[in-house]
């Protein structure tokens, strides 16, 4: 599984860092790390709570495609 | 979600090293329990299951506290080496009464009263480790 870079953006884009985004979704720094580095796949819910935090869909932060290799 | 609990990733990986440490521990009572049967006794009984059991205990904790799975995300940095210590001083407490007690058993002493006594000294020792993190726990809290 490859980077999550659509996240990652993302996340920059709000000017947010992963300890911001651990903290507001009640999870560890290491976790959002993991996430955005392809080391760990996300249930459901937390993948809700990121697009919700983000203000982004489901596709937008979790579609694989070429961008995310 | 919840700040107190582990997070899922958290609790992922704590299954991982739970399996897989209870997997070493079942392989090394099944290796003690060959080099039993080929004449090999490397510790007199119980000292050898005690040993056995605590040091795959401590490579457990020692993991979980390594990959960051132990303390949940709300919980206050804290210094994980407490508690690596805190086990550390258990196994060496276990080790060094199950190597006195355990040669008096070896020694012709019956097995039943050295290792009942190892056991509850163990215990013992195990629950004033546990006393000791909660203290320290609820302080640094």
């Amino acid at each position: 599984m490859g980077k999550n870079l659509k996240l990652k953006s993302a996340r920059a884009a709000l000017g947010l860092s992963q300890k911001d985004v651990a903290e507001a979704l009640g999870v560890t720094r290491q976790t959002i790390n993991a996430v955005e580095s392809g080391d760990y796949n996300p249930t459901i819910r937390l993948c809700v709570a990121l697009c919700r935090l983000l203000d982004k869909t489901l596709d937008d932060l979790f579609w694989e495609d070429n961008e995310n290799e | 979600m919840n700040k107190q609990n582990l997070d899922e990733r958290q609790v992922s990986v704590k299954n991982k090293i739970g399996s897989q440490s209870f997997l070493l521990l079942a392989f090394l009572l099944f290796a003690d329990a060959g080099l039993y049967g080929f004449g090999v006794r490397w510790l007199p009984y119980p000292a050898n299951i005690v040993l056995i059991l605590t040091a795959c205990l401590f490579i457990f904790l020692v993991r979980t506290i390594r990959a960051n799975a132990y303390a949940p995300p709300g919980q206050a940095k804290k210094n994980p080496y407490l508690v690596i210590a805190a086990i550390g001083a258990a196994v060496a407490a276990a080790a060094a009464v199950a190597f006195l007690f355990g040669k008096d058993a070896g020694a012709g002493v019956p097995a039943e009263s050295g290792g009942g006594l190892i056991l509850f000294i163990i215990s013992l020792v195990m629950i004033v480790v546990v006393g000791v993190v909660l203290v320290v726990k609820r302080r640094q809290g």
